[in-house]
Formats: C-alpha cells, structure tokens, sequence
C-alpha cells in the first residue's frame, strides 16, 4: 500500500512521559503508561502539523537499542522498519527526561547511529526546573547536532514548538553520525561480506556482534546456522582483542556515556540540590562486600515487614467491609437468584478485587521509592549471582519477594526483567512463594490437625516450625521450577544483565504518585475486571442448576421448625443451620458440587472426600475461599468461618466405613498441595496478561496443579 | 418476581458480564492478531527472530 504521510517513530527510556507526547501531538484519546505484555503493542496516529499530517508509531519505553528483552526488541525492529506493518521511519522523536537526561542521552547516542533525522523532546521541564537541573538547550542542541525542544507533555508546554521542529526535521537534511564502536561497524561490513547466508541489516549485525546472547545472535544463528555462530565468535574474539577490552558491552557503554557526559557537560549541565548524591560513603555502604548484603537484608525486611504491617489491617478492613455490608444486603434484599448473584457473586467478585489494592499500593510505593531513589539497581547486582544459578537474573529478586506478599503484584513487577526468558522463568516461580493468601489456610490446617508440640524449652514450637517448612517449600520449589523452565522450555544462554547505576537522589514525590496511580489504575482496570468477572462465573457455577425437591424439602422442615414453640433465639439458630445445610445441598446439587463428586477419584489417593474435592475446585478463584466453601460444604453457617466450629466439625467428618477423613497425613498432605497448587484466579489472570498469552497461564497452572497433586499425594502416603 | 424469573435474570447478568469482560478481550485480541495489529507476546517476538 502506498505511504502518503512521513512516519515519526516516538521512542525514549521508560517512565519519561512517551505516551502523553504521542497523545498530545496526534490527540488520540489513550491510555498512557506501559503494562507489560501491553507495552509491546504498536500505537499509531496521525499529528496535525502545519503544512502536513504524520503518523507516528509510539514504541515502548526502553534503555537502548540493545534487544535483550521483548521491549527493546520492538524498538529496533520499528526503528530499522523490520516490524510486520509498519514502514521504516522517516524521523525519530526521542522523548528524554529533563531530570535524568544521562540515561535518555545513551539512549540518542544509538539511535544518531541509525541515520535517521533525530529530534529531542526534554519533557519533565518543569520538574527540572524546579530541581535546578536547568542546562542551556540551544547549547545542547549544538552538541546533539540535533533540535532539542524543552516540553511539559503533561501540561502541554513546548507542544507547538515540538510540532514546528517536527516539520523542519522531516523536510530538512541531515549528516550521519560518526559511530562510537567504528570498529564494531568495519567487522560488521567485512562479516556481511563473509557470511554464506543472506547477510542481515548492517546495524542489526552490529548488535548482534555487541550484545552477546541478545536476540539479533539468535536471529543470525537462526538463519545462518552453526557457521555464522562460528564466524560471529570469531568476529568477536579479534574485536576484543584489537580493542583490548574483555567485553564489547561494557566497552560500548563506557564510550557513550563518556560522549553522553561531554555532551552534558558542554551544555552546562549541574548536579541537582536535591540529588545526584553519588557520595563516595554511602555509595562504599551498599556495595560493601560485607556491609551490602547486611544492608540490603535490612532494607528487604523492612520492605517485606511494612509490606505486611501496613496492608493487613487495610486489607482485613476492606474485607470486614465488604462482609458487613454483604451480610446487611443479605438480610434486606429479599432471598433468592438474584439477591446471591449480587452479594455472593457481584459484590464479594469486587470485594476480592480491592482487598488487594492496600498490597499492591504499599508493595509497589516502596519498590519505586526504592528504584527512583537508586538502590534497586545496587540491590539488583548484589542478588544477581545467587539468581543466576536458577536461570534467573538479579532483577528477578523483588518480584520474588513480592511474590511473599502478593503473586498478583509481584508478577507485574517482573517487567523489571529485561530478558525474556529470564522474565518468564521467574513469573513461573513466584506462584510458589508463600503468598500471604495461604496463611488462612495453613494456619487452619496446621492448628487443627497437627498435635502442638515444644522443642528447646519451649523456644520453638513444632507449629511454626511447619509453617517454615512450608515457606522453605514454597522457596525450594519455586527455585526448582525456575531452574527446569530454563533448561527444559526456555533453553539459551541469557542477555548479560547490564544495568547502568543511577546515581542516589530523593525521589519526586509527585512522579511517585503518578506512577503509583498507574500501577493501581491498571491492576483495577485490566487484572481487577477479570478477577471480579471470573468470580461471578464460580459464583454461577456454584448456584446453577437448582433443585427444586431439595428447596420443597427444606421449605417442609423450615415449617415443621417453626411450627414447634420454641425459645425465639433457638428457633433462629436452628432456622439458620437449616438455611446452611441447603446450602450444602444445593451446593452437592450445582454444577461444582458434580465437578467436586467427578474429580473425587483423582484425589482420592490424596485421602480426600467429594467434600474436600468440591471445596478446592471452588477454591480456585482465590485459595483463601476453601475455608468458607469448606464451611458451606459442611453445613456451617458464615458465624462459624475460620473458627473452632470448622475444625470440630471437619475432624467429625467421617468416610462411610467410620474412619475420619481429616487425619494429620491428609492434613499434611493437603498443606502440601496448598504450598504448590496455583489455586489464585488472579494469578493466572495475571500471568495470561503480562506474558500476553494465556498458553504460559494455562501451562503454569497445569504444572503446578500436577506439582501440587503429587507432593500432596507423596506427603499423604508417606505419613499414612 | 417468581424464582425462575430471578434465576433467568441472574444467568444473563452472569452471561454479560462474562461477555463483556472476558469474552469480547479474547474476540478482540484474535482480530488484532487476525489483522496484523497484534499485541506481541514475549514468547511470539522470540519466534519471530
């Protein structure tokens, strides 16, 4: 198809304000800010300018050209108009943060290379302004040899002038620049000519050359086969040699950011009041071979304790809430399909949705103040060994400790993990972390079924002791998982983790919250709707089909009750476990009362009744539901959840020959299955969402569903 | 309201929601993979290469 208008490609590091430029220039009404999975989808407009219209392509946010992750990789297949659908550009506009221009910087001094016209847009003036990093454009512009326009995107200041400079760009020349790696640039021009194959786009061999396992070498091997690997190893070995480093990849990024500082430097660049504190004593602290990991253990309890001290009391808040106003509903709306639908289906589908929300909001307050402010960088590298050994990379460690708290926010915060397969991997291990989630279940279990016991005059007790065991479970397997995902799905060497170390400055309270905003409005948005959605589902799935015999009989014995003259307060007791046991009832007669019935014989060697079965299918929303299913299931009215009441009653539960069902091994056992079962609608929701593919939910859930059957199965047999 | 008027009623909310939160994303993801337009998974972008 013809191309009528010039295409501008809109790309710069993440967080810099990308999406309101684009939204501001073509006035498409979208929404800003990246979600992983989301990020890698190409978004286009058209912008007005004065004497013609262009389209641009906004490009996910990312730190250099280097395609070691799915979101560079986007970047540079646009940028060299290799993306399916879209035309080579005609000019770039790099949207830079005025208050972190270094890293932005890096940033421009690849894409110069790729001899397209660049224009740079300084957003976030004002912030810099207000922070006294101001440098003098003009000057810059003349370092750049680059228009540079200082913008406000999100109050739309510097817009016109920004469309000006677009105008000129696309109609004016403009001279390539001179590469930093020129070395680099002779070796790929003499590969090109060596290869047997095809030879790939001069600047994507460049890449392919510099990024050692980055996704250009696959590309390149790929088409060319063990030969071009050969040549390509070769390439290296003599570049490394003639440029006398050890590393093309350090090498490149110490020359460009010594060019990005001159740069700065000319254009009188000043350290900020507020920041740029890369003192040399605290800077010693926190890399400290002994005082760094001390350190960052401290900051991590500190994270994870406030994590759980802060978001509990909201949280059980939240839910006492949304149960109290459930329970009034209840006893004001007239009984029936619909009063359910929307207090048991509707309203505890949201209830589940905004109890996450103080987690989500406290967890990831923290990690950004922990990013902005430059330590997640240090404590990133000081993990990144230990990671390693399981196929993952230090940035995977937050999202694993947020794993602790929360799978749902932990697995959004693995778009941190700039490799692939590394990203995936971890989003496979952090369903495995003890999420604060189990808790109810494990301490149900645990004080119901196994005899308390003392150890070391009483110091520890043999309760916690199996909760530990359970957390170190949880650990050792998600672990494992990672470990078999990169060796058996996710085979190849992983994209050396590069990160550049931002120095340490107080973070803009503002840009927080405008992140944390973000965060919050896309879990409730995107994750929150399917969470509610597939909850209403169960909902339906537990109430559909009625029986009428089963409510006739009910109706029969409710009026042979009241019938009898009785103390009123009894005669509500006893009204209201009949109103539980044809719960029950109708619970065995819906479609997962005959889903818990089917799947009894495949848990059956798990010593598990059709009671348990039901109670787990119905759990599989969210775990922490099998308590109040359990207490549906076995007659017991919602005063009785969590309580003594339950624990008496499912130890009174008995198999047809008299032996009781709730026996320690099949605790034990169910503990187990609990520490490895994927038993969280939201996770696996959220999983299809950030990997963009529900085959990697569908997949985690199968194997952790048969991880957990297995351990659960194995732990019964053993202690039978 | 009879019973079964109610329950009728609770089954199409029930339908609609999961219409319009589940069903209509995977609809509309399949057209704008179907169409070229797709959002790109982590694992499709590493075939591509």
């Amino acid at each position: 198809m013809p191309r009528r208008r010039p295409l501008v490609a809109v790309l710069g590091c993440p967080n810099t304000g990308k999406s309101t430029v684009f939204n501001r220039l073509t006035g498409l009404r979208q929404r800003t800010g990246n979600y992983p999975g989301v990020t890698v989808e190409k978004i286009t407009g058209i912008a007005r300018l004065e004497k013609r219209d262009v389209e641009l392509v906004d490009l996910p946010g990312t730190y250099s050209l280097a395609a070691d992750g799915p979101e560079s990789g986007i970047t540079l297949d646009v940028v060299l108009g290799m993306a399916e659908g879209i035309p080579r550009p005609d000019a770039l506009l790099l949207v830079a943060d005025a208050t972190n221009l270094r890293r932005s910087l890096y940033l421009f001094s690849q894409a110069r290379e790729l001899g397209l016209p660049v224009a740079v847009a300084l957003n976030m003036q004002d912030v810099a302004e207000r922070q006294g990093e101001v440098l003098d454009t003009m000057a810059l512009a003349r370092q750049l040899s680059a228009p540079v326009v200082p913008i406000t995107a999100n109050r739309g200041k510097g817009i016109r002038g920004l469309r000006s400079v677009l105008e000129r760009l696309i109609a004016g020349t403009h001279a390539t620049a001179v590469p930093v790696m020129p070395e680099v640039r002779e070796a790929a021009a003499q590969m090109r000519t060596e290869l047997a194959t095809p030879a790939p786009e001069a600047r994507c061999l460049e890449r392919a050359i510099i990024d050692t396992g980055g996704e250009f070498e696959r590309r390149l091997i790929l088409t060319g086969g063990d030969q071009s690997g050969r040549l390509l190893e070769t390439t290296r070995r003599r570049l490394r040699g003639q440029i006398g480093e050890a590393s093309l990849q350090s090498c490149e990024a110490r020359r460009r950011y010594r060019v990005v500082d001159r740069w700065l430097a000319r254009a009188g660049a000043t350290d900020s009041p507020g920041g740029l504190a890369r003192t040399g004593r605290l800077e010693r602290l926190v890399s400290h071979p002994v005082s760094g990991p001390i350190v960052f253990l401290a900051v991590m309890s500190a994270v994870f304790q406030a994590v759980f001290a802060w978001a509990t009391p909201l949280m059980d808040a939240i839910s006492a809430f949304f149960e109290e106003v459930g329970a009034l509903a209840l006893a004001t709306l007239p009984a029936g399909a619909l009063s359910s639908l929307l207090i048991d289906g509707l309203w505890s589908g949201v209830g589940a949705v905004v109890v996450f929300v103080p987690q989500i909001v406290f967890l990831f307050a923290l990690v950004l103040f922990l990013e902005d402010c430059g330590y997640m960088a240090r404590a990133s590298f000081l993990m990144d060994r230990l990671l390693r050994i399981c196929g993952l990379s230090g940035q995977s460690f937050i999202p694993l400790l947020s794993g602790f708290a929360c799978a749902v926010p932990a697995i959004m915060a693995t778009r941190v993990v700039g490799d692939r397969r590394a990203r995936l991997a971890t989003i496979v291990a952090i369903p495995l972390m003890t999420c604060s989630a189990r808790l109810p279940v494990y301490a149900l279990l645990i004080s119901g079924f196994v005899p308390p016991a003392y150890y070391l005059n009483g110091w520890i007790n043999r309760h916690g002791l199996i909760l530990l065991g359970l957390y170190l479970l949880g650990i050792a397997g998600g672990a494992v998982s990672a470990f078999l995902t990169r060796r058996i799905a996710l085979r190849g060497a992983g994209a050396s983790f590069f990160m550049e170390m931002p120095p340490f400055r107080w973070p803009n309270a503002r840009v927080l919250a405008l992140k944390l905003t973000a965060k919050v409005r896309v879990f409730l948005t995107r994750a929150g709707t399917v969470i509610a959605a597939a909850c209403v589902m169960i909902w339906a799935l537990g109430y559909f089909p009625r029986s009428d015999l089963i409510a006739n009989d009910f109706a029969d014995r409710r009026a042979e009750v009241s019938e009898l003259a009785q103390e009123p307060a009894e005669l509500q007791a006893r009204l209201s476990r009949l109103d539980a046991e044809e719960r029950a009832a109708q619970l065995e007669y819906s479609l997962l009362g005959r889903m818990g019935k089917t799947i009894e014989p495949v848990f059956r060697p798990l010593g598990w009744d059709w009671r348990v079965s039901a109670s787990v299918v119905a759990g599989f929303p969210a775990r922490e539901v099998v308590i109040g299913v359990m207490g549906t299931v076995y007659a017991l009215g919602s005063e009785a959840e969590g309580s003594v009441g339950l624990r008496e009653r499912l130890r009174a539960s008995r198999w047809p020959d008299g032996r009781p069902v709730f026996t320690l091994a099949m605790a034990l056992g169910l503990l187990v299955f609990y520490a490895f079962a994927l038993q969280c609608v939201s996770t696996v929701a959220v999983i299809g969402r950030e990997t963009n593919s529900w085959r990697w939910a569908a997949g985690a859930w199968i194997y952790m569903s048969g991880l957990a059957w297995l351990a659960g199965m194995l732990t019964y047999r053993l202690a039978s | 309201m009879t019973v079964g008027l109610q329950e009728a009623l609770a089954l199409l909310i029930v339908a609609l929601i999961a219409d319009a939160f589940i069903f209509r994303r995977i609809r509309a993801r399949r057209r704008r993979k179907q169409s070229g337009e797709a959002s790109v998974s982590p694992d499709e972008i590493g075939r591509r290469r």
